[in-house]
């Protein structure tokens, strides 16, 4: 089977490397960016399975740039994984049709695999 | 008599409101009253000096002009008054609205690190097996400390959202026992760890209220945490009960451990209250202030029972139409 390719858009560098090496280690391809407009251009032209975005980012914020996407016409499953948790930007998330939003901080990094792997229909 | 001295005391009226002499409304007000008097006494003797009409309306229209001058210089003394306070108040709003965007920022980062810290703290879970007793007790202790460390920065944004008043709530139907069910899952390693069994008791299992579940699992884990952490340290036990009342949906959060004391009891839901005894046990103080602020928010009541047998805190909310 195909490797799934997972777009990560997260601005904390040690949190996005260490999202990163664990998902290569599952055999994932990852793709990086540290705002909206850079993964704006990661969608355009590495057309993940999957997106894992942030929403407190400098430049684009993680909701922007969902909108931007959607407005677009693009489908790519996304699971907002951040530590803004409030009741505006889950609804503001639900409408433009996440499959998950995660708290990171109350996430096991393996348990934020699993989820991923269930998105993607890929057993463990 | 102290009062009157006060009262007649202009000069440190002024210095209170913190504005210059020339627009201070008592002393315009009193400058006022000396020029308005002497105006008219000089009135009384030019008019008894010259009687021609002509130099009477003359008289009276420059005094009705003076008077008018000292009016404006009067309110002018109150606009300023005013303005400064409106400044200050706009000022104040403004050093607020920077703190709350501050702890908003150093907040996210702070989560940020424990976040990081709790992923590579997992990372190396794997290798616990061949470390000693000691180092196994450190591994945990870190861990247990990051939590908190989660839990506080998350607390400390829910203060400062509640009390600058931009704590939103979006109300949408729930599956109550599920909902709490799953909240309940998230405190299971805690429950093992202080060797505390959690009952469910759920007489209705279908039972929908319209609730902000973000706010809810906070107030939940407020108190399950705070349950087994305080349940009796030999057997410890909680019972999470749900069930109806009249209108009303009722969240029972039970525990076994020592009761609290009558002196303390007023004070329980206070911001930064914790008695010296609690002081012993680890964990944020403003849990309860939370889970009481946010019941409030959610249209609801909570409160507390409390004897040696066992003390129960209860959240009431209203059930769906």
């Amino acid at each position: 089977m195909e490797p799934k390719k997972i777009l990560i858009v997260e601005d904390d560098a040690v949190l996005l490397q260490m999202l990163a090496n664990v998902l290569r280690q599952h055999d994932f391809i990852v793709f990086e960016a540290q705002n909206g407009i850079e993964g704006i251009t990661h969608i355009k032209s590495d057309s993940p399975d999957l997106v894992l975005l942030d929403i407190d980012m400098p430049q684009m914020g993680g909701l922007f740039m969902l909108k931007t996407i959607r407005a677009n016409g693009d489908k790519t499953p996304v699971i907002m994984l951040t530590n803004v948790n409030n009741p505006n930007s889950i609804a503001d998330a639900a409408e433009f049709g996440v499959s998950a939003y995660l708290v990171k901080s109350d996430w096991e990094i393996d348990d934020i695999v699993k989820k991923i792997k269930g998105q993607l229909h890929i057993n463990s | 008599m102290s009062s009157l001295i006060e009262e007649i005391n202009i000069f440190g009226h002024c210095k209170k409101l913190e504005v210059p002499i020339w627009s201070c409304p008592r002393f315009v007000f009193l400058i006022m009253g000396v020029l308005i008097s002497f105006s008219i006494i000089t009135a009384y003797f030019v008019a008894r000096q010259y009687t021609e009409p002509e130099i009477v309306i003359g008289m009276v229209t420059l005094l009705t002009i003076f008077l008018m001058a000292i009016m404006y210089i009067l309110v002018n003394a109150f606009e300023r008054v005013v303005y400064s306070r409106q400044t200050e108040a706009q000022r104040t709003k403004d050093i607020l609205e920077l703190k709350d965007q501050f702890v908003h920022i150093a907040v996210h980062d702070l989560a940020s690190s424990a976040t990081a810290i709790k992923w590579g703290l997992k990372t190396l879970e794997p290798k616990l097996v061949g470390l000693s007793d000691l180092e196994k007790e450190m591994f945990v202790n870190i861990r247990e400390r990051n939590e908190q460390l989660i839990t506080l920065s998350r607390r400390i944004l829910l203060i400062t959202r509640i009390e600058s008043g931009h704590l939103e709530v979006t109300p949408l139907p729930i599956n109550i026992t599920e909902t709490i069910s799953a909240i309940k899952e998230e405190v299971v390693r805690a429950a093992d760890e202080h060797q505390v069994t959690i009952e469910q008791v759920y007489p209705n299992d279908a039972l929908m209220i319209s609730t902000d579940a973000v706010h809810l699992r906070e107030i939940i884990l407020v108190l399950l945490k705070n349950a087994i952490r305080y349940s009796n340290p030999d057997d410890g036990k909680v019972t999470l009960t749900v069930n109806t009342e009249n209108d009303h949906c009722v969240i029972s959060v039970a525990h076994n451990g020592a009761s609290i004391s009558p002196e303390h009891r007023p004070h329980i839901f206070e911001k930064y209250w914790r008695d010296s005894a609690e002081n012993k046990i680890e964990g944020t103080s403003f849990g309860m202030y939370i889970a009481k602020e946010l019941t409030l928010k959610l249209g609801g009541t909570i409160s507390f029972t409390s004897d040696p047998e066992q003390t129960i805190f209860s959240v009431t909310l209203p059930l769906a139409k």
